[in-house]
């Protein structure tokens, strides 16, 4: 197990011990958007929820640009897994087990759609509050923010895949392509974690897990993998995912939709400048405070 | 559990820059949890000539505010409301609230008294909306606003504002982006007698739109009732769109 000063890095499959559910220490407020790329402008295949019940929690899904109908999907896929958030496999840890219900539901519910399997090829993050830490599962790629109670940035893990080419839940409905994704990613350190700029050691491209402690924390912000499709449209060039980061962090106001007024002002301000983003982006966060 | 009840938030006083004295009361920005929301002003004539009508006046302003409340827009909406005559100049019955913590029946029926001071009420009301809009932009919200000016008779002892002046605030509005759009609408009620000197305020002063009821009757204000809510409903759907609604007919 890797542990950093303010990261429990979970591997998978090991049981935490679970104390009460609900933590009366902080409130915490949920909030979280989807958008899709401004250039070019298509469907947006990504989706995000959240909500405090069963307890605080985030999803984001990001549906694969190259499959049919993932807008539909990674919306399934969503839904999928807020139903079952009071699954005893989730209180449990069995992080492994849970994926396999999350896809196997999605399937169950796209039988009778004449949609294709492709469709639920997406990625899947799920963050959740159990007492008084912030579980952060993610199946495929993406981003995790946090900041420290003056609201400045404290940790970035960044998770990405070679080639771009995530493991999606999907592929365990259809062995062929399982095998294939194997046969592929042999030999190869498919999944990079980048944690504050610090490559990690490598580790299987199943799911990651990560436990964000909430004492002094102020933010927790999942992200899919749009964040870095920001370019300069005047030349061409990619703004850094650091200056991105930056603008999603700087809240004004931390209340109610707190995500949504900052992404829509970012993606406002970022147009005047010529800036867009050509990817669909979903972002969801929690905005923590100590109940006095 | 939340930590604030919702009939406990306070309004908190704010003062129009380069605006004199002028203050209004707003809902502070870290109580409001929506992106984005409507600023809605009313601005009613209590001068001694509409004391005939002055409970219709009433019943009109609360039909007004429980119309709102049905809205699907509702939450986004923020009220504010301002009775003006001369004797007592302006006066803010309540500052821009969300409409959840205004209760219609608090309103009560005006002491109607005095000379209409219609411009500086007009340009209380635009600058403050103005001011609270920017003060909301600032925190990344979207904000547009409408405000609606109800007479029944021309200005004849407004003390700071003029025409010009309201005209250079509306003006100004559109090129520093402080609001997205901003409609103000002058409603003339039993108003026939100066309906040319009121259209020429409405032209002069850049404001929308001129309606005018025609007689104070309970049917008519009734319809004005209609008409605001709709008015108001359709401001709140254009928000995010970057433009002003198309203004509403009725025909009174």
């Amino acid at each position: 197990m890797v542990i950093s000063p303010f990261f429990l890095h979970l591997n998978y499959g090991r049981l935490l011990k679970m104390e009460n559910i609900f933590s009366e220490k902080y409130f915490i407020t949920t909030d979280s958007m989807f958008t899709s790329a401004q250039k070019p402008q298509k469907t947006c295949q990504d989706y995000s929820l959240c909500g405090s019940d069963p307890f605080p929690f985030l999803i984001i899904s990001d549906g694969c640009g190259s499959s049919d109908n993932t807008d539909v999907g990674s919306r399934i896929i969503s839904h999928v897994t807020k139903s079952l958030l009071f699954n005893s496999c989730l209180y449990s840890k069995e992080y492994s087990r849970l994926s396999e219900l999350i896809i196997r539901r999605s399937y169950e519910s796209i039988i009778n759609m004449d949609i294709q399997p492709h469709c639920l090829d997406a990625t899947l993050i799920l963050a959740y509050i159990q007492e008084k830490i912030c579980y952060v599962i993610m199946y495929g790629d993406g981003h995790i923010i946090t900041t420290n109670k003056n609201g400045d940035l404290r940790t970035h893990e960044k998770v990405s895949f070679e080639g771009n080419a995530p493991y999606y839940l999907s592929y365990k409905l259809d062995s062929s392509r399982d095998e294939i994704y194997k046969e592929f990613a042999k030999d190869k350190h498919m999944k990079k974690i980048i944690s504050n700029g610090i490559l990690q050691p490598p580790e299987s491209f199943n799911f990651s897990c990560f436990g964000i402690p909430l004492e002094d924390t102020k933010s927790i912000i999942i992200t899919s993998d749009g964040i870095e499709s920001f370019f300069n449209l005047r030349d061409g060039g990619k703004i850094p995912d650091d200056e991105i980061i930056k603008e999603i962090i700087s809240f004004k106001n931390t209340k109610g939709e707190f995500i949504k007024r900052r992404i829509k002002r970012l993606l406002e301000d970022f147009s005047k400048q010529e800036i867009y983003n050509n990817d669909d982006i979903s972002v969801a966060g929690f905005m923590i405070e100590e109940n006095k | 559990m939340p930590r604030l009840m919702v009939n406990e938030i306070d309004l908190e006083t704010y003062k129009v820059p380069g605006g004199g004295s002028i203050q209004f009361s707003a809902i502070r920005p870290s109580d409001l949890g929506a992106s984005e929301y409507s600023l809605i002003t009313m601005v009613i004539d209590v001068t001694g000539s509409v004391s005939s009508f002055a409970p219709d006046l009433l019943k009109m302003m609360k039909a007004i505010v429980e119309a709102c409340k049905k809205s699907p827009r509702a939450e986004n909406l923020l009220l504010r409301v301002l009775t003006f005559n001369y004797n007592t100049n302006i006066q803010e019955l309540h500052g821009f609230k969300l409409l959840s913590l205004i209760n219609a029946n608090d309103y009560k029926l005006p002491s109607c008294d005095g000379m209409t001071a219609l411009f500086d009420a007009t340009y209380q009301a635009v600058t403050s909306t103005l001011t609270y809009s920017k003060t909301l932009i600032d925190q990344d919200f979207n904000v547009n606003g409408a405000i609606y000016i109800i007479t029944d008779g021309e200005d004849n002892n407004s003390r700071l504002a003029t025409k010009n002046m309201i005209s250079l605030a509306v003006q100004d509005s559109k090129k520093s982006e402080v609001i997205e759009s901003l409609i103000t609408v002058l409603v003339g009620v039993n108003a026939s007698n100066c309906r040319s000197a009121l259209e020429g305020f409405q032209k002069e002063a850049g404001l929308t739109q001129y309606v005018d009821v025609g007689d104070a009757t309970p049917q008519k204000l009734a319809k004005l009732a209609a008409f605001v809510s709709k008015s108001i409903s359709s401001q709140s759907q254009a928000l995010g769109t970057g433009s002003a609604s198309q203004p509403v007919s009725l025909t009174f």
